[in-house]
């Protein structure tokens, strides 16, 4: 691909984004609120695809398309069962964190948490637990976008990062969650439209009609269509981490309070449903489609570069501008979320703190993380890599807690040790590669941060013993 | 009190279900597109359907 193409495809997406990023500046108002909520006010269609386009990050065009490739559609069992229980999770909790959002004035996740146990400490714990984990994986978006414009257009990798960073600071640090979300809505639908048309080139140009194409996967590659194809351990351990991503993950959650009003929020749900299921079967099927034209691929990484090699130039630099929108709409939230937890939970909780001086901390700390983020990439550590395919497994360990909100007996120092202890049975086993029983480290972290919530919160809770006195003190 | 009890049993009780479906039934299917291919879509759709059909009763 010429690079004076993919610059001036990548500076038209840039300077729209800059335009409904400054528009959304104009129109945001003052306050901690408004700058990283919306002040609650978002309607049904930008909440829908900013939720979307911050959970499907990168990974989805590159990683996920390679992953179908190589283990047919175990990959795609995997995604719909992250899509399934989020759908649930969501069913059941957004309405409640909404309402909860808005009585209790909450602008993080983390100060849920802080309120429902009463304990500023266990938001400190979340907000730290989260940065270690989220920074990793921030850098792993930009070190793909770096790769994609060295590999695609020549551009030296330093150079990509670094337009990455200007990209991700510009729609950010203007204005807030508004311009995060209106230019989310923009990603998302280049997203998508830009992965329908290439699903269809590729089966109607590779195939002649959907109906050849499922039946040269069913005769030529019948094992792409076995579940078993992924071990039954592999597969287990790589969903259920993600099972939980809608309550775990800040930059996700956080949006169950954006919504202005409830049928915003249905919206919000129904919208990231579909949008979950059309752009996994699309991303899977080129996968699959992939594997029928070109079987010989070693490095499953570079599927879509391949594919991409093939289509029309007009075509393939949309597809690219898609990918580059997906990592950058995951990592604008992310850096938001972060900023914001710093901001309510750790910042606002020092003692003697001006509160009109919080909105000035929490804008600074949006170019912060993401230098920081940066950094990471610019160092390419070996380590980065490893430490963001933790980050899922890791951010599991907050999810008794979360869950654990509407459990009357839950206490605080539950939450804070099931936290500890699944977060530390993850760094543990991932640093030594020892998975006991074979099960992988996020099965682990899930069954020990429960267990560790239950039984130390059945171990505090004074509320029965209270309740008990209380009967003596009356009689 | 005692309906919002039973909103939770009857939510975990569907949550349970459903994933066990997820867990189990595909790996016993034919390596046809009838398959576990369908049975994942399938099984999403209704999800969906049944969290527009409960969230919607909760909006």
């Amino acid at each position: 691909m010429k690079t004076s193409a993919v610059v001036f495809v990548f500076a038209i997406w840039f300077v729209i984004g800059c335009l409904i990023s400054y528009y959304a500046k104009k129109k945001r108002g003052k306050g901690v609120a408004e700058y990283f909520i919306a002040n609650r006010k978002l309607g049904g269609f930008a909440a829908a695809m900013t939720y979307s386009a911050t959970t499907y990050s990168a990974f989805m065009m590159v990683g996920l398309v390679g992953m179908a490739y190589a283990v047919g559609i175990s990959a795609m069992g995997f995604e719909l069962t992250y899509l399934i229980s989020t759908v649930l999770l969501l069913t059941y909790f957004a309405p409640k964190f909404w309402a909860m959002g808005k009585q209790y004035n909450c602008i993080t996740p983390t100060e849920l948490l802080s309120k429902r146990y009463k304990s500023n400490l266990l938001g400190i714990i979340v907000t730290v637990f989260a940065l270690i984990m989220l920074v990793p994986y921030m850098s792993v978006q930009f070190t793909g976008i770096g790769y994609l414009l060295q590999g695609l257009a020549g551009i030296p990798y330093i150079v990509g990062i670094t337009i990455a960073l200007i990209v991700i600071i510009t729609y950010t640090f203007w204005g807030g969650m508004r311009s995060v979300a209106w230019t989310d809505a923009l990603q998302s639908v280049i997203m998508i439209i830009a992965s329908i048309v290439l699903l269809l080139y590729v089966i109607l140009s590779g195939f002649g009609s959907f109906g050849n194409f499922f039946g040269t996967l069913q005769n030529s590659h019948p094992e792409l269509l076995s579940a078993k194809n992924m071990s039954y351990q592999k597969f287990i351990g790589l969903s259920i981490p993600w099972m939980f991503f809608a309550l775990t993950n800040p930059q996700v959650s956080q949006r169950m309070f954006l919504p202005k009003d409830k049928k915003s929020l249905k919206n919000m749900v129904i919208g990231f449903s579909f949008f979950g299921l059309i752009y996994t079967f699309i991303v899977v099927n080129l996968g699959l489609a992939a594997k029928c034209i070109f079987p010989n691929i070693l490095k499953t990484d570079t599927v879509t570069m391949e594919i991409l090699n093939h289509v029309p130039t007009a075509l393939a630099l949309i597809v690219f501008i898609s990918i580059v929108a997906a990592s950058v709409s995951t990592v604008d939230s992310i850096i938001l979320s972060l900023s914001s937890m710093c901001t309510v939970d750790i910042f606002g909780k020092i003692p003697k703190i001006n509160k009109e001086k919080q909105l000035p901390f929490g804008v600074l700390m949006v170019p912060t993380i993401a230098i920081l983020a940066f950094i990471f990439a610019l160092g390419r550590f070996g380590a980065i890599v490893e430490l963001s395919v933790m980050s899922s497994a890791g951010l599991l360990a907050t999810a008794p807690a979360y869950i654990g909100i509407f459990w009357k007996r839950a206490t605080k120092i539950g939450a804070i040790t099931s936290i500890l202890a699944g977060g530390t049975t993850v760094i543990i086993l991932y640093s030594t590669k020892y998975f006991p029983l074979g099960m992988w480290p996020g099965v682990w972290c899930a069954i020990i941060s429960t267990l560790t919530f239950i039984l130390v919160s059945l171990g505090t809770d004074r509320s029965k013993q209270q309740s008990k006195k209380e009967v003596l003190l009356n009689e | 009190m005692k309906n919002a009890y039973a909103k939770e049993k009857k939510f975990l009780a569907v949550y349970l279900v459903i994933v066990a479906l997820d867990f189990t039934v595909p790996f016993l299917l034919p390596h046809k597109i009838t398959g576990a291919y369908l049975f994942w879509i399938i099984l999403t759709i209704i999800t969906i359907l049944y969290g527009i059909f409960s969230i919607g009763r909760q909006a």
